[in-house]
């Protein structure tokens, strides 16, 4: 009996003892360290601190789903250890808010996406509380984008003023490659005009819609993993598709896409896919795909929808 | 947001209102499908609700559900088509469950308890090193009213034609070893055989019926007509054939609702079963005070 | 008369065991047409388990059943002990009799007249026939046996098994059942084979006893088992249940 007992407690110590050897913090490199819970602003700190070695790292595994995390031991050390933490400042990271309020020291400077452009309220019906429900995919305009990294910039900058030309150096291209991509964006809607685009998914482009204008239509009211749609409101997607011929019906990444072929089926469409940047599949990273790239595939999709 | 061109819901208690809504609700090829898929499986799970309730082994509704739960969470990790993915596994866990259960070490109780909380976690471990918890889970976790497509519908087709014919063309034997097992067998029904069967079919059932329904809720579909019906009528044909009503009825009130009050599909079909089943012990009460 | 030495039942050196464990060991007696054979002995001695072999519901590790007569374990009318039934269970009484013909109509998924004859004739004979469309769950204790035996009637071609039929019925009805089944014995010729506990009634009506203990602890007539040991023994002991 007490040979298992001693067994058991060897296996736990041992066990313990790994997990923790495992997180000795990666800061070989002599660079600042960045942790960010989703993908776009992990993104653009990846390229604005290019060649100045810093260690930029994503909390959510590439490929996961974002509205519904559950941080691991080695995430708060992570978080604990790093110089700039950002993070999207929403309800749906409750969890990224507690990391900063205990295991955040007071060295390291947090950023909130939310906090840097003007917030939209996501039309739900639902009130928490104070009554302001805000959509939190705020970076998928890339007019927002431009003004995160302007913030990013600053406190780059202000963290690590050694490498601050290096920093203004590679804004100062990337802010260049969002323009190009805002023009784009700008180009895209006056060809699509008035005709919605009908989305048989969550919806997380709210920001997106709202600065270039761009008319939607989805079933759902935001992105929440935990409501589904009724039938009157896929019902009512249907009948704005059918009213305006729609040709295409988007689904959202990282679903399984069957609420969009049931409405291209009733109209007669066919589904494409629209990603909404907040996180990205290993596929992407690998290829080193990036904000830029992916919002990309979403004009071109929306190009070839309205030809 | 786009306009509603549909009746509001609080317009919608008007019974014009609620007929007209639900023609053009149902003019939609989702909502039919659903609809079918819905009715078939409540129909295939009331009739195996009855000897599977009268035999004392309804948990293994229960137990099935949990395992399709963790083979579909599997399968959305692998990127395999859920139904043929899962529907094997589930099938060999019913036949696993009856041997296990026979093994008097292990009670049946127990084996169900044990292998459906180990395929709950083994799924939810799956999604969690994967793609977390995310629309899908909850999708199989609660039902969807979009998950049906028109292969669904064959197959639900297909599965009530082969219940409905093995429970009325066996209805004697179906009768004898439910109503006691050992008479049966001595008499020469192969009862293995029968309860292999039966299990099966409740597992096809589950795993078909649980895209849309719901793994949480489906299991009620097995149990709550034929409580119900047992309520109320003291024959095994009656009660069968009430079950049978009940769950079909409750199917599709409860669509029709989901469709008309925004409700959760897979829930208001077995809040109607819950309320059918009150109004039968109700009956059931008045029926006994009046003799 | 029948030929007394051809035996409808023949156990030679039967073994069966129970999870791996020996519950009976050694078991050999005969049972021939128009017998009534009480099978007693203690908890746990083993009648049951030898009820269930002699239906085929489990095989022997040892020895083995003969049939004789052209009959088989299929053509033994059962009855199980009363605690096998559930008490709310929903079935007509005709139901539940004709579920006896179940053997004979093996080709057929539905029974035929003659069984649903034959139902009714067992359910008169038990006295039971303006019961035929009531609730079993609302018969008594007794009423509801008398179906069982019904259904056991049915399905029995000459032998009737029957595990302590009498177990939990007021004395009234013990007695309207044991005279029931007694005419069957001596007025329809069925062979009977009774489970017992109650010693008492068992030697009233019964020719051959059979005293089990793991083993034949005694297996003759009635008359050999009063002027033995065993019954002292038996009654000796707290073995009256």
């Amino acid at each position: 009996m007490i040979k298992k007992i001693t067994a058991a407690f060897l296996l736990l110590f041992i066990s313990f003892a790994l997990v923790c050897c495992t997180n000795v913090s990666e800061d070989e490199n002599d660079g600042i360290s960045i942790v960010t819970t989703v993908f776009p602003q992990y993104d653009f700190a990846k390229r604005l601190t290019e060649g100045t070695g810093a260690n930029v790292k994503m909390l959510i595994p590439a490929g996961s789903e974002a509205h519904s995390y559950d941080p691991t031991p080695a995430d708060m050390i992570a978080a604990a250890e790093c110089d700039i933490f950002i993070w999207v400042g929403g309800e749906s990271e409750a969890w990224a808010d507690k990391i900063i309020k205990s295991t955040v020291k007071e060295k390291t400077k947090v950023i909130a996406l939310m906090d840097t452009v003007p917030l939209l309220e996501s039309d739900g019906d639902h009130d928490h509380g104070d009554g302001h429900d805000y959509d939190e995919h705020v970076w998928t305009s890339p007019k927002n984008a431009m003004a995160m990294v302007k913030v990013l910039l600053a406190t780059l900058c202000e963290t690590d003023p050694d490498n601050a030309e290096a920093y203004r150096s590679n804004s100062e291209k990337y802010l260049a490659s969002l323009e190009v991509l805002d023009r784009d964006f700008t180009a895209l809607a006056e060809k699509i005009g008035k005709r919605p685009i009908i989305v048989g998914d969550r919806f997380p482009f709210l920001y997106l819609a709202s600065s270039y204008g761009f008319e939607f239509a989805s079933p759902f009211r935001g992105c929440s993993a935990h409501t589904e749609a009724s039938v009157a409101e896929i019902a009512a997607v249907i009948e704005i598709a059918r009213e305006n011929g729609a040709k295409t019906v988007f689904s959202v990444d990282f679903s399984n896409e069957k609420m969009a072929k049931s409405i291209a089926d009733e109209v007669g469409a066919s589904v494409s896919r629209l990603y909404s940047c907040h996180t990205a599949s290993g596929a992407d990273i690998d290829a080193g795909n990036g904000y830029i790239e992916i919002m990309r595939k979403n004009l071109d999709a929306l190009m070839s929808a309205y030809e | 947001m786009p306009q509603m061109s549909l009746v509001p819901f609080w317009e919608v208690t008007a019974l014009n209102n609620i007929f007209a809504s639900l023609g053009v609700y149902f003019s939609y090829k989702f909502v039919i499908f659903a609809f079918i898929v819905g009715v078939l499986v409540s129909l295939c799970a009331s009739l195996l609700g009855v000897t599977l309730v009268l035999r004392r082994c309804s948990m293994i509704g229960d137990g099935l559900s949990h395992v399709a739960f963790g083979a579909l969470a599997i399968s959305a990790v692998l990127g395999a088509s859920p139904l043929a993915f899962s529907l094997p596994i589930v099938v060999i866990s019913a036949i696993l469950l009856l041997r296990i259960s026979e093994n008097s070490k292990i009670g049946g109780d127990a084996a169900i308890a044990m292998i459906s909380s180990a395929s709950v976690a083994i799924g939810v471990i799956a999604i969690s090193l994967t793609t977390g918890m995310n629309s899908d889970v909850n999708s199989y976790m609660f039902g969807s009213l979009t998950a049906m497509e028109e292969s669904d519908i064959y197959l639900a087709i297909a599965l009530s034609v082969f219940v409905l014919i093995f429970y009325v063309f066996f209805y004697n034997r179906i009768f004898a070893f439910t109503f006691d097992e050992d008479f049966a067998k001595a008499a020469g029904l192969r009862t293995e055989l029968y309860k292999t069967v039966t299990a099966i079919i409740t597992a096809i059932t589950i795993a078909i019926g649980m895209r849309v329904i719901g793994a949480m809720l489906i299991s009620a579909l097995i149990i709550f007509p034929a409580l119900g019906a047992m309520r109320v009528f003291r024959s095994f044909k009656a009660v069968s054939i009430c079950a049978a009503l009940l769950a079909v009825i409750s199917a599709s009130l409860g669509i029709c609702a989901s469709c008309l009050w925004a409700l959760p599909t897979g829930a208001a079909i077995v809040a109607f079963n819950a309320i059918s089943f009150l109004l039968c012990s109700l009956a059931g009460g008045i029926i006994r005070y009046g003799r | 008369m029948k030929n007394k030495t051809l035996y409808q039942i023949e156990c030679r050196g039967l073994a069966l065991s129970y999870e791996g464990k020996n519950v009976l060991s050694n078991v050999s007696f005969s049972v021939s047409a128009g017998d009534y054979l009480c099978i007693v002995g203690e908890n746990g001695s083993g009648k049951s388990t030898l009820i269930k072999a002699l239906i085929s519901l489990k095989k022997p590790s040892g020895g083995e059943i003969l049939f004789g007569d052209g009959l088989s374990g299929k053509s033994i009318g059962y009855l199980p002990q009363q605690t096998a039934f559930k008490r709310d269970f929903p079935a007509k009484v005709r139901e539940i009799v004709l579920s006896g013909c179940l053997g004979r109509s093996k080709a057929h998924l539905f029974y035929l007249a003659q069984d649903k004859k034959r139902a009714a004739y067992a359910m008169e004979r038990m006295g039971i026939a303006e019961l035929a469309e009531a609730s079993f769950a609302n018969l008594s204790g007794g009423q509801k046996q008398k179906v069982i035996l019904a259904r056991a009637l049915c399905a029995a071609e000459k032998i009737l098994l029957l595990d302590e039929p009498v177990t939990g019925l007021d004395p009234t009805s013990t007695k309207e059942l044991y005279s029931l089944i007694s005419s069957l014995n001596k007025n329809d010729g069925m062979t009977v084979i009774m489970v017992s506990h109650d010693i008492a009634q068992s030697l009233t009506y019964a020719n051959k006893i059979l005293h089990l203990d793991r083993s034949v602890k005694f297996f003759g007539t009635k008359e050999e088992y009063l002027a033995s040991n065993e019954l002292g023994a038996l009654l000796g002991g707290d073995g009256i249940e």
